[in-house]
C-alpha cells in the first residue's frame, strides 16, 4: 500500500514516514501543498496523509483540488485545530477521516488501517479469502490456521491482492502500490513474489489462490469471508 | 463631499433656490390676477356709468350725457367709445381710446378685457349691448373702455420689488435658520466622536450620555460590542492564567519523574500519562476560551444544514460501524449562536452517540416553551447518578472508545454560556443516552 504524507514540519514528516515505513507501508513524502498535489494527481497512491495548515496551499485546497482531479485516495488530514468547524471542513472537502495533534503513532496507525481496509470494503482489520487471514494490524498471515512467514514486499503485493479481492490487478498497479516513485522498479520481480506467495499460500497446488489473468494481470479468487 | 455639515447646507441651499423661485412665481402670478380683477372692475363701473348715460332716439340717434357720467366718473380716467357692432364708426367717443380691440366682438351681454401693457397699449374692456327703441325694435352697440395701464404696471413692479425684499430676506435667515439647525442636530454625533476618543485614548469603558433615540440603537450596540470584547478578552486573560496554573502540575510530576533515579523502567509510561493529561488540559482550556459569548452580532445560523454536515462527517469517520444517523431538523429552523460553537457543541455530542451508540442516532427537534434539540442513541447510555460527573471535565464514563472526556464539558460550556440549558437522562426510543439541548 503506498501512502503520501504531506505535511510542512521536516521533523515530523520524518517522523511518520519512518515508522509508517516500519510499518511496511510504501511512502511518498510532501513538505508543500503543491508538491502533494502534484503527487496524489499523478502517483498512484492509497492513502494520504495531508496536515491542514500547509504554508503556500492549505490543506483543504489540496484536498478539494485533488478531488477535483478525481483522485480517489483515502485522505486522512491532521489538524491542530481541533473545533468540530475545521473538521468538518476538511471532511466536507473530501477529506475521509481526521486525526487531532498531537496524536499517539498507534492511533493514526489504527486509523490508516481502517481507511485502507474500507478502500476494498473490508470491516475489520482481519481480511478473510477462503483459508487465508491477513492481518494488517498484526501484520500476518495465516493459511489453514498456520503462520506463513512472509517477507515485506510479499506481505505487501498479498496485502494489496486481498484488500482488492476479486478484482484483476495489473502488474504495473502492484509495482506502483509497492514501490516507491524513485526506487528501481523492475515488474518481473512481481511475478517472482506472485509465483513465492503461491508456493508459501498453497504448497500443495490444491487452493490456487492467485490466479493470472492473461493480458490482464492477477487475481485472488478465494471468496471474501467479511 | 465627506463634511455633513456641508452636505445639510448646500442641499438647503438648492432646496431654498427652488421654493424662492417657485413662490415668487406663484405670487406674482396670483397678484397680477387680482390686480387685472380689480382693473377690469373699475372698467366695468366705467361702461355702466356710461350706459346709464345713453339714451337712443327711435329714429335711431343716440345722445350720451357727459355730464351725468362727469358725475360717476373722473374725467381723467374716461376713455371710451361707443360704435355700432363691426364697424368703426364712432356714435360717441370720449378722452383718448387705444388699439386694443378683440379679434371676435362679445355676443350681447357679454364681456371682453385684454391686457397688453407690456407692448404700451394699456387695458380695455369691450361690452356689447342692445337698446329696446319705442317701436319694440331692437338696436345693438358695442362700447369699449380702455386704460392706458400705468397704474397697473406701477403697482406690479411695486409689488415685485417689495415681493424679491422679503424674499431675499426670508432665504437668507432660513439658511441662516438651517445652518443652526445643523449645528444642533450634529451634536450628538460630535459628542459621540468625543466619547470614541475617550474610549480610545482615557480608558473610558462605554458611552455615557443619551443621546437622541435615533442614536441610542448605534450606541446600545457599540456599549454591547465594547463589553463582550471586554469580557472575551478577559475570559483569554484567564484562560492563559488558567493553562499556565495548570500546565505546571504535570510539568512538575515529569520534571520529577526526570529527577528520579532508579526508576528508569517506570519513566516512559509515567511521562505518557502526565503527557495525557496536558493534552487535556489545553484541549479543555482552549475549547472553554474559544466559546463566542452571546453577543448582539451574532447572527441566526441554519441548524438543520449545520447537523446535516455533522451527520456526513461522522458518517465517513464511523464508517466501520455502519451507523444510521437519522435527522429531523426543519430547514427554517434558525437558532441565534455562535456557528463555530454550534457546530463544536452539536459535533462532540453527535460524536460521543456514534462513539458509544451500537448503530443508531437520532437528532430531532421540538419547539415546546423553547426550541430543544434531542441527540439519542442505542447506546448502553448513562446512568442517571453519573448524568453530573459526565460533565466534568476529563470524565470518561466509558474507556472503550478513543477520547479525552472533553467534548461533553465543552459543550456543556458553551450551552451554558448562550443560557441554555442540558439534560442528559435515557432514550425511551433507542434505549440509550438521552441528550436534552434547550435554548
Amino acid at each position: 500500500m503506498r501512502i503520501l504524507i504531506v505535511e510542512d514540519d521536516h521533523k515530523l514528516l520524518q517522523q511518520l514516514s519512518d515508522q509508517m515505513k516500519k510499518e511496511n507501508y510504501t511512502v511518498e513524502t510532501a513538505n508543500n501543498g503543491a508538491d502533494g498535489l502534484h503527487k496524489i494527481s499523478e502517483y498512484s497512491i492509497d492513502l494520504a496523509i495531508i496536515d491542514l495548515g500547509l504554508p503556500d496551499l492549505s490543506g483543504i485546497e489540496l484536498i478539494q483540488q485533488a478531488r477535483a482531479k478525481k483522485v480517489d485516495a483515502a485522505i486522512l488530514i491532521l489538524t491542530a485545530r481541533s473545533r468540530w468547524q475545521e473538521k468538518v471542513e476538511g471532511l466536507e472537502a473530501g477529506a475521509d477521516d481526521y486525526v487531532a495533534k498531537p496524536f499517539e503513532f498507534e492511533e493514526l496507525l489504527a486509523r490508516v488501517r481502517a481507511l485502507l481496509r474500507r478502500t476494498g470494503r473490508w470491516t475489520t482489520s482481519i481480511m478473510k479469502c477462503g483459508p487465508i487471514e491477513l492481518d494488517t494490524a498484526q501484520r500476518t498471515v495465516t493459511c489453514q490456521q498456520e503462520l506463513v512467514e512472509l517477507t515485506s514486499h510479499e506481505f505487501k503485493v498479498l496485502e494489496y491482492l486481498m484488500t482488492h479481492a476479486g478484482d484483476v490487478i495489473s502488474k504495473t498497479q502492484l509495482t506502483e502500490h509497492i514501490y516507491e516513485e524513485d526506487s528501481d522498479r523492475d515488474s518481473n520481480v512481481i511475478e517472482v513474489f506472485i509465483r513465492r506467495l503461491r508456493k508459501k499460500l498453497d504448497p500443495h497446488k490444491g487452493l490456487n489462490p492467485i490466479e493470472t489473468i492473461r493480458g490482464g494481470g492477477y487475481r485472488l479468487c478465494l471468496p471474501r469471508e467479511h | 463631499m465627506r463634511s455633513l455639515k456641508s452636505r445639510f447646507t448646500r442641499g438647503a441651499l438648492v432646496l431654498f433656490v427652488v421654493f424662492a423661485l417657485v413662490l415668487s412665481l406663484l405670487i406674482d402670478q396670483l397678484f397680477r390676477k387680482t390686480l387685472l380683477e380689480s382693473e377690469e372692475t373699475h372698467l366695468r363701473a366705467i361702461t355702466y356709468s356710461v350706459i346709464s348715460s345713453v339714451s337712443v332716439e327711435d329714429d335711431g340717434s343716440v345722445f350720451v350725457n357727459n355730464d351725468e357720467i362727469y358725475q360717476a366718473v373722473d374725467p381723467l380716467d374716461l376713455n371710451a367709445e361707443l360704435t355700432p357692432p363691426s364697424s368703426k364708426e364712432k356714435l360717441w367717443q370720449a378722452g383718448k381710446v387705444n388699439n386694443l380691440r378683440p379679434i371676435k366682438e362679445p355676443e350681447v351681454g357679454q364681456w371682453t378685457f385684454l391686457e397688453d401693457t407690456s407692448n404700451g397699449n394699456g387695458l380695455s374692456l369691450t361690452f356689447k349691448f342692445s337698446w329696446e327703441l319705442q317701436n319694440s325694435s331692437t338696436q345693438q352697440f358695442l362700447l369699449r373702455v380702455s386704460d392706458p395701464g400705468e397704474n397697473y404696471k406701477k403697482s406690479l413692479s411695486e409689488f415685485r420689488r417689495v415681493l424679491w425684499i422679503w424674499l431675499t430676506l426670508g432665504f437668507v435667515t432660513l439658511l441662516l435658520l438651517q445652518w443652526l439647525l445643523v449645528e444642533w442636530s450634529l451634536t450628538p454625533l460630535k459628542e459621540v466622536a468625543e466619547e470614541v476618543e475617550a474610549i480610545e485614548k482615557s480608558g473610558q469603558k462605554e458611552f455615557r450620555k443619551i443621546y437622541p433615540k435615533e442614536l441610542m440603537p448605534l450606541v446600545s450596540n457599540i456599549n454591547s460590542l465594547l463589553q463582550f470584547e471586554r469580557k472575551q478578552k478577559s475570559r483569554y486573560r484567564q484562560t492563559l492564567d488558567n493553562l499556565a496554573h495548570a500546565l505546571k502540575t504535570p510539568l512538575t510530576a515529569i520534571k520529577n519523574v526526570l529527577d528520579m533515579k532508579g526508576q528508569q523502567e517506570s519513566q516512559p509510561q509515567e511521562i505518557a500519562e502526565q503527557v495525557k493529561r496536558i493534552q487535556q488540559i489545553v484541549d479543555y482550556q482552549i475549547g472553554k476560551a474559544s466559546v463566542t459569548q452571546s453577543s448582539p452580532f451574532i447572527r441566526s445560523l441554519p441548524t438543520a444544514l449545520l447537523v446535516g454536515q455533522i451527520k456526513r462527517s461522522l458518517q465517513k469517520v464511523y464508517a466501520d460501524k455502519n451507523l444510521i444517523i437519522s435527522t429531523e431538523v426543519p430547514e427554517e429552523l434558525l437558532l441565534k449562536m455562535d456557528e463555530g460553537d454550534f457546530t463544536e457543541m452539536i459535533g462532540n455530542l453527535m460524536e460521543n452517540a456514534a462513539k458509544y451508540c451500537n448503530s443508531k442516532v437520532t437528532v430531532t427537534f421540538r419547539n415546546k416553551q423553547s426550541p430543544i434539540l434531542i441527540i439519542e442513541d442505542d447506546g448502553e447510555g448513562i446512568p442517571e447518578h453519573l448524568s453530573l460527573t459526565a460533565i466534568q471535565r476529563g470524565v470518561r464514563l466509558d474507556e472503550r472508545a478513543e477520547g479525552t472526556g472533553i467534548g461533553l464539558s465543552v459543550a456543556y460550556e458553551i450551552l451554558s454560556s448562550c443560557g441554555g440549558q442540558m439534560h442528559i437522562g435515557t432514550s425511551e426510543t433507542l434505549g440509550g443516552t438521552k441528550i436534552s439541548l434547550s435554548f
